[in-house]
């Protein structure tokens, strides 16, 4: 088929896929970098990195694995912990942790805003419904596993 | 569709498995299309489903980075063929892989209630490769008649 005849893709739905596809790939960078710092600056860790294999390969819980590793992890306190340490080996990788699984929240805005713009005001609510859920798993008032 | 999305809540996310069957089985949606939607649904309703694992403190970084980055690249590369490849040959991978997940949910759930031992991964690894040759034959041979009728 030639490229003429193809239906030009939705500007929304195109933004969208672009920060989707490009945050995916900082996310994906942050986390390859992170385990060599991880591994490079041990002393400068949050969790001791030799003591968090030994515990989850002796099958513990989630819970002793951090208790383990130095670092008890109480639950509620996962933002605090998180902006607490970012600068360290063990915050930066769980800022790619974060980003990557915060990045249809952030594709959603401009695809919102274009809709919005376009006044399709259908799509944007749908779309607003959609980011207002992982906004709310992400602050933890969605969280049945508490 | 609710089951569908209780399924990846229930089972740790990832129902893909479920999403692209159904929507080209029961709503009639192209297969690659049915592939290529599950993964857009799949990161958003993923996007929700992750965060009460994150907020208890149920993901390791260190453990869970490798995982991240290797699936990225293999999500990327799988994309890249999905568009290349036909229709025919997505359809055999995925029922060759779709009865190896049953057969380890079969057994595994056998196994919890007693009823068998469980089966090691050695065999499992081997059942996959031989559902995935069944695959391969099947493939060939479907594609050597079609190259014949034409």
């Amino acid at each position: 088929m030639d490229n003429k005849q193809l239906p030009e893709p939705d500007k929304g739905q195109m933004a969208y896929g672009q920060v989707v596809h490009w945050v995916t790939i900082v996310s994906c960078l942050i986390v390859l970098v992170a385990p060599v710092l991880i591994l490079l600056f041990p002393q400068r860790n949050i969790l001791n990195p030799n003591l968090v294999f030994g515990a989850i390969f002796e099958g513990k819980r989630s819970a002793e694995i951090w208790a383990a590793a130095g670092l008890p992890f109480k639950i509620g306190e996962f933002w605090p912990l998180f902006f607490g340490n970012i600068f360290t080996p063990d915050g930066f990788a769980m800022l790619g942790v974060v980003l990557g699984c915060s990045v249809t929240a952030w594709a959603l805005l401009p695809a919102i805003g274009i809709y919005l713009k376009k006044k399709d005001y259908f799509y944007a609510c749908v779309m607003g419904f959609i980011f207002a859920l992982i906004f709310l798993a992400m602050s933890g008032l969605i969280n049945m596993a508490g | 569709m609710f089951g569908v999305g209780f399924l990846g809540g229930f089972f740790g996310m990832g129902a893909g498995w479920a999403i692209t069957p159904v929507q080209n089985l029961g709503l009639g949606v192209p297969l690659k299309v049915a592939a290529a939607n599950s993964g857009i649904i799949l990161g958003m309703v993923d996007c929700v489903a992750v965060w009460p694992y994150v907020l208890v403190g149920g993901i390791i970084p260190l453990f869970v980075l490798p995982w991240l980055s290797g699936q990225v690249v293999g999500g990327y590369l799988g994309a890249l063929v999905l568009v290349k490849v036909k229709v025919m040959v997505v359809r055999f991978i995925l029922i060759g892989i779709m009865i190896f997940t049953s057969f380890g949910l079969v057994t595994d759930g056998l196994a919890k209630l007693g009823v068998m031992a469980k089966v090691p991964g050695e065999i499992s690894l081997a059942i996959f490769l031989a559902f995935m040759i069944v695959d391969s034959v099947i493939i060939f041979k479907m594609q050597k008649r079609a190259a014949g009728k034409a």
